[in-house]
């Protein structure tokens, strides 16, 4: 049970991440000797020189650390094995996990690059925080035991209160990172009681062990070890749930959203949600049954999903700000994500419809929020709608993006979200649950409206003034976007391959 | 009624009037000194249950170092301003009754199951964790748990540090060579 198995192979992708955070931190105390001889000739400021340092090394990093990953698959033959005292599970499907959030990281630093530079973000802080925060993600998703859970997500959230405030002069950043760090303190305390109270009542910290042994014969939770049991898996859906930003713990993420450096809106609302929900399906959507309590668990999720979708739905209608509507909008889908497990079936279909539609998401908001970072310029956000106005005319490209990932998040074939939505609505279906079916059908018509709505503002309204751009260093938001574009098209008209993968990711959580 | 369960007792219900004390003081120092009381009444509660590694952990760093930190704090705060001294927001009569009716839910379930007052003490009589036992808990049973299964644990979280400090540097510096916008 509790051994000692450790092969280094195993965990090849996540050493090398942190032996990148090791090089990042010494480039940057060597950074002056190293200004010096390579900025002889051009007059970059030291600022732009260490910005894009630390954004080359990074991005050769993230490159290797996808290679290792790969070559860490060919080296343990895909086999999953538990290591490290049921510490982290590794190999086997979660390879595709791993790679999905190394691949949200890789766009999120191509969103940043020029970002960082127009923001004056200092880019080394940045691009830590970036790692340390993929590191975090990583480990979530492979966590074994309930103290490597709180760490891992830790690790993940962390940084990302730190990265929401880096726009130190805007006053918005800062009380969003405030809030942030305030109410997912709040958060960790649910999630931490929550752990405390399965451990009393289970003496177990490894979640198998955990699952296993809680058992409800039925509703009445007539023992003891039924009641704290069941109150530990509520208090920590609870603390999942503010991660994912489900109605009612969703108050956070419109003003972090809204306040954050835009990239970085865009990794959090891709990866720390797919990783959250990760969790959440290896707890309550695994092949453990919780017998009786799994009726509770029907209610308490489909309330809360349908609230979700319903609450993020109509409050995205009355935004004016594009980052705020996305933000009401990623509410909504996070409703529909745990839509696709509210009938607890602990099936690995239902698993794998989460998963597929976390993965379309990544593609799809990465996208979104590319083209306001592509229009973005010095001294000018480009987020309220009155900013998109008439931008059809003079970027058709950016515009066409912005069109393709409308289309996704509205789920309108042939993108990647219409796919993803038939998944989640076939698990309703299944489970014989019509009348949720329905509604939530109903509000993903309503969502046509302010998905839509971006682009009549885009294409028929007139330019309010005469906007330029700079068009230097935009090839990286270029090859971010063009990329997720290709991954939402791509995947909306031939889903097996990307069925597939989440059905691997999906089985490694049974 | 054994010394142990008793006092077990003492310091639960200590720790419950510190708390209740912290939420309620108006004088952010008279809080400060609840919480003190809660985290001496926890430190009690974990030596009763012969975690005296935590319990003595509990001591130095909660109630010796972390105390010192929020009391350095509230010396630096305005206290009269109205914001410290102000209680209990228009909302928190909202939300106390829809607590204090799931809390009461939860309690009369617990009492249910756990039936009379006797039925209590002689579960708690029957407790393993109250239970003397020597190689529970110390400092030896402590560091080798805490250098065999939780290694990887331990060793990440020092890793966490490291971000935490990152995190901390990339907050705390305001501009960087006057390019910030201040």
């Amino acid at each position: 049970m509790s051994e000692l198995f450790f092969d280094p192979a195993f965990l090849l992708g996540e050493l090398g991440l942190a032996a990148l955070i090791v090089v990042l931190t010494l480039a940057d105390a060597f950074r002056k000797p190293l200004y010096q001889l390579f900025n002889g000739t051009t007059q970059l400021s030291e600022l732009e020189y260490r910005n894009r340092q630390a954004g080359w090394l990074t991005g050769i990093g993230f490159v290797i650390v996808a290679a290792l990953f790969i070559y860490t698959n060919k080296l343990t033959g895909g086999e999953p094995a538990i290591l490290l005292h049921n510490s982290l599970k590794a190999g086997g499907g979660l390879l595709i996990g791993k790679l999905v959030i190394l691949i949200a990281g890789i766009l999120t630093l191509l969103l940043s690059i020029r970002y960082t530079s127009i923001e004056s973000i200092p880019g080394i802080d940045y691009y830590l925080l970036l790692c340390f925060s993929l590191l975090g993600a990583l480990t979530l998703i492979a966590a074994e035991n309930f103290i490597m859970l709180f760490l891992a997500l830790e690790m993940m959230s962390i940084p990302i209160y730190a990265m929401v405030g880096l726009k130190r002069y805007n006053p918005r950043s800062d009380e969003s990172a405030i809030k942030y760090l305030l109410l997912g303190g709040f958060s960790s305390g649910f999630l931490l009681l929550g752990i405390s109270f399965l451990y009393g009542a289970t003496g177990s910290l490894v979640i198998s062990d955990v699952l296993t042994s809680l058992s409800f014969p039925t509703i009445e939770l007539a023992t003891p070890q039924a009641l704290f049991g069941a109150l530990g898996l509520i208090f920590l859906f609870i603390g999942l749930a503010f991660k994912v930003s489900l109605v009612p713990f969703h108050a956070w993420t419109p003003d972090v959203y809204e306040g954050a450096a835009t990239p970085i809106t865009a990794f959090m609302s891709v990866a720390v949600k797919l990783s959250a929900f990760a969790v959440i399906l290896k707890i309550f959507a695994g092949s453990t049954s919780f017998g009786g309590f799994d009726s509770i668990l029907v209610g308490m999720l489909g309330f809360f999903a349908l609230i979700t979708v319903m609450y993020g739905n109509s409050v995205a209608i009355v935004q004016t700000n594009v980052k705020r509507m996305l933000a009401y909008s990623s509410i909504a889908h996070a409703g529909y994500m745990a839509l696709a497990i509210a009938p607890m079936t602990h099936t690995v279909d239902a698993a794998k419809a989460v998963l597929f539609y976390g993965i379309g998401y990544v593609a799809m908001n990465m996208l979104a929020f590319g083209v306001l970072i592509y229009l973005t310029r010095q001294n000018h956000y480009c987020e309220t709608l009155d900013d998109l106005k008439g931008v059809a005319r003079k970027f058709p490209g950016a515009a066409a993006m912005m069109t393709i990932a409308m289309f996704s998040l509205a789920g309108i074939p042939p993108a990647v979200g219409f796919v993803g939505k038939i998944q989640i609505f076939m698990q309703l279906i299944n489970a014989h649950m019509y009348i949720t079916a329905v509604i939530a059908l109903l509000f993903s018509f309503v969502a046509l409206y302010f998905y839509i709505n971006v682009l009549v503002v885009m294409y028929m309204k007139e330019p309010d003034t005469d906007k330029t751009i700079e068009s230097s260093h935009q090839f990286p938001v270029w090859v971010a976007m063009a990329a997720s574009a290709l991954l939402i098209i791509l995947l909306g008209i031939l889903p097996t391959p990307l069925l597939n993968w989440s059905q691997q990711w999906a089985s490694i959580l049974f | 009624m054994d010394f142990n369960i008793f006092m077990y007792l003492t310091y639960g219900v200590l720790a419950i009037v510190g708390a209740l004390g912290l939420l309620i003081a108006k004088h952010p120092l008279r809080g400060a000194m609840g919480l003190l009381v809660t985290m001496l009444a926890l430190a009690g509660m974990y030596a009763q249950l012969h975690a005296h590694t935590i319990a003595v952990f509990q001591v130095i760093i909660y109630a010796g170092a972390i105390m010192v930190l929020i009391i350095y704090f509230i010396m630096l705060l305005d206290i009269q301003s109205q914001d410290y001294i102000k209680r209990f927001a228009p909302l928190f009569w909202l939300g106390a009754p829809v607590v204090a009716v799931i809390v009461g839910i939860f309690l009369y379930k617990l009492m249910q199951i756990l039936g009379s007052s006797a039925g209590v003490m002689s579960r708690l009589s029957n407790a393993p964790a109250l239970q003397s036992s020597e190689s529970y808990g110390g400092m030896k049973a402590f560091s080798t748990s805490l250098l065999t299964t939780y290694t990887f644990a331990f060793e990440y979280v020092s890793t966490l540090l490291f971000a935490a400090i990152v995190a901390v540097i990339a907050i705390v510096q305001l501009d960087w060579k006057g390019q910030g916008h201040a």
